[in-house]
């Protein structure tokens, strides 16, 4: 598929929310970011699939229109955290973002476009926890 | 054989077979480690019953830098990751990548660097990372030795530098260098209460 090609989809509201698992492991996915203060994950959470494919996210609004818990979103919630980036966010850095539902998971939708660090960077800067991680320990 | 540091964990010197041995040695062109740095032999073993690759570090007699064990901490653990460990097809990390960051480590950190954050990607690279002192640094290093960079000083508004194109090899680091040194001097401030 020709990923240039696809429009993002305006549809999907600046305000919504897109969910992103991230496995719980504390000071590898997920750093202290001593500038901000706090645990977020790092920008390397926020890639394209290794085969090219765009990035999977989960769009909040079309789970709480089915009913949804994000429960399901995590498969388990303690091995993976949910944070969760706005579409506004993503296209602010030049990402588009498409509805792509699949039969195991009808809210799925890409972000695509061309994930540069500072694109990254951002994203993992600006998330917030959906459902946080279990930390053991924090920074000093 | 027996050139394990003192401080290995004692469950992974236990399950050494030295005919699983494999050595990854610092050849004399790799130009940038500084010549008063140890040399070192990074040697790989693959654990007889699970896909795991434990990292041994000899050469070094003196107690080890702060930064340097506890990386080498996490590149163990790093090497434990399976494929998929992310759930959106992740690939694991291999010995080359390991040995490709190490060696850059090496060429740009000193004694009193303080430590990364030690991250796997979802390509299999590992991104170094520090977050402190207002600097963002983050550098991509792949199992080549190559590598792609960010750093930005929120300190000073003008002071940015992004390079996506992992054309720069781990042989020149030289503005990684420059990045490492200003997060030490911040961090030395710091401590002296500056």
């Amino acid at each position: 598929m020709n990923y240039d090609e696809v429009e993002d989809d305006v549809s999907i509201r600046d305000e919504c929310q897109l969910l992103r698992r991230i496995p719980t492991i504390l000071n590898f996915t997920i750093i202290w970011d001593d500038n901000l203060r706090r645990w977020r994950p790092s920008s390397a959470s926020f890639e394209d699939h290794p085969n090219g494919t765009p990035m999977s996210v989960v769009l909040m609004d079309d789970l709480e229109s089915a009913g949804r818990n994000v429960i399901e979103v995590t498969n388990n919630p303690e091995e993976f955290a949910l944070a969760a980036i706005t579409a506004g966010c993503a296209r602010m850095n030049n990402q588009k973002v498409v509805r792509d539902p699949l039969p195991e998971e009808p809210a799925h939708a890409l972000v695509i476009g061309n994930k540069t660090r500072s694109c990254r960077r951002n994203f993992a800067k600006e998330a917030i926890w959906i459902i946080e991680p279990i930390l053991q320990t924090e920074a000093d | 054989m027996n050139h394990f540091p003192a401080y290995a964990p004692a469950n992974e010197l236990d399950q050494f077979e030295s005919d699983r041995l494999r050595i990854f040695k610092i050849h004399s062109n790799f130009p940038k480690v500084p010549e008063d740095r140890p040399k070192v032999e990074i040697k790989m073993q693959e654990q007889p019953t699970v896909s795991t690759v434990l990292i041994y570090l000899t050469g070094i007699h003196e107690q080890p830098d702060t930064w340097l064990w506890k990386t080498v901490e996490s590149f163990n653990t790093l090497l434990k990751l399976e494929e998929n460990w992310d759930s959106y097809g992740a690939k694991r990390i291999l010995p080359e990548t390991i040995a490709a960051t190490l060696q850059l480590l090496f060429a740009i950190m000193d004694d009193k660097s303080p430590s990364a954050s030690i991250v796997p990607t979802a390509k299999g690279n590992v991104q170094i990372e520090w977050h402190r002192s207002g600097i963002d640094l983050e550098i991509e290093v792949t199992a080549e030795g190559k590598y792609s960079v960010l750093y930005e000083d929120h300190t000073e508004l003008t002071d940015f530098y992004e390079d996506n194109s992992f054309q720069q090899t781990i042989f020149n680091p030289s503005k990684l260098i420059h990045f490492v040194e200003n997060i030490t001097e911040r961090a030395e401030s710091e401590d002296r209460g500056l």
